[in-house]
């Protein structure tokens, strides 16, 4: 039997719970009294009441569980307090989980948060450099290597017979004549902080 | 400082970093070495890493080279050590021709 108060969402006045055990009398008769207060309550504490029948359900569940469990003889005692305060049990279950989500914004916005790396553009990349290297004259490789080893540009200048700023601009100028050649697009900026 | 303002500037005038350079370079050698490309596609980087090996790690006594049988399969421990050792290098260079 299903029951709708006037304004309130609908719950389901099942007789046997889940699991196929049957539902005690008592609990279901405590719930149709305690189900506008309950309401009441989820609506104060979560804002509506839109999980209202769902805890309800549960809290019935839970009750008679308990009741049966304690051998409490049927409608011998007051239930619609254990009732009330198992649904606050389940109220509050439901505010600590809506705190621990957080949440981030759409798909659209997921998906912008984390853009697929571009792996074409990498291996491109890589493609690049190693063109640029093999139109390395001598000289430029071995600074290459001596840069590769951790010397400075003042040992490979002097192991050179050249100045600094010479070694400096021969490399890089070859470097930037090996791109223009191949025709490659500079990269967009992002550099180490090399030296 | 002066010359890491300048490096950078060329950097960035170059559009590709000293680093990544030396990445591809040090890439480039590790496939030669596994004969996974011809010398004559890097021939130029090659000659200037053998002789700067050469001058760098002449290693004469021989000290911690692998058995010649051994030296030849292409594993990354050897190749790590034939990067370190001229006479290691020189003797897998004839087996790479």
């Amino acid at each position: 039997m299903a029951t709708t108060p006037k304004k309130n969402s609908p719950w389901w006045d099942r007789e046997v719970d889940r699991s196929g055990r049957p539902i005690r009398e008592d609990v279901r008769a405590a719930a149709h009294e305690v189900w506008e207060q309950v309401c009441n309550r989820a609506r104060a504490l979560l804002g509506d009441d839109a999980d209202a029948a769902e805890m309800l359900e549960v809290s019935v569940e839970a009750v008679s569980r308990y009741l049966n469990c304690k051998k409490i003889p049927l409608f011998s005692i007051k239930i619609s307090g254990l009732l009330d305060r198992a649904f606050h049990c389940q109220v509050k279950k439901r505010c600590y989980k809506t705190a621990r989500i957080e949440t981030v914004g759409t798909t659209t916005e997921l998906a912008e948060l984390e853009p697929v790396p571009d792996w074409t553009a990498k291996v491109d990349r890589e493609l690049d450099l190693r063109k640029i290297l093999q139109h390395l004259s001598p000289r430029s490789c071995s600074i290459l290597w001596l840069r590769r080893n951790g010397h400075d540009w003042h040992y490979i200048a002097n192991k050179l017979g050249i100045a600094l700023s010479t070694a400096q601009n021969v490399f890089w100028r070859e470097i930037k004549q090996a791109r223009l050649k191949l025709q490659v697009e500079p990269a967009s900026g992002k550099t180490d902080q090399g030296g | 400082m002066k010359e890491m303002k300048s490096h950078s500037y060329n950097e960035l005038k170059a559009g590709v970093t000293e680093q990544e350079l030396i990445r591809a370079a040090e890439q480039m050698i590790n496939d030669y070495l596994l004969g996974d490309i011809p010398r004559s596609e890097v021939a130029t980087l090659v000659e200037e890493f053998e002789r700067l090996v050469r001058e760098k790690y002449p290693n004469p006594a021989g000290t911690g080279c692998p058995k010649p049988q051994t030296l030849r399969e292409r594993k990354a421990g050897n190749i790590d050590h034939i990067k370190k050792c001229w006479p290691c290098l020189e003797e897998y260079r004839r087996f790479l021709r």
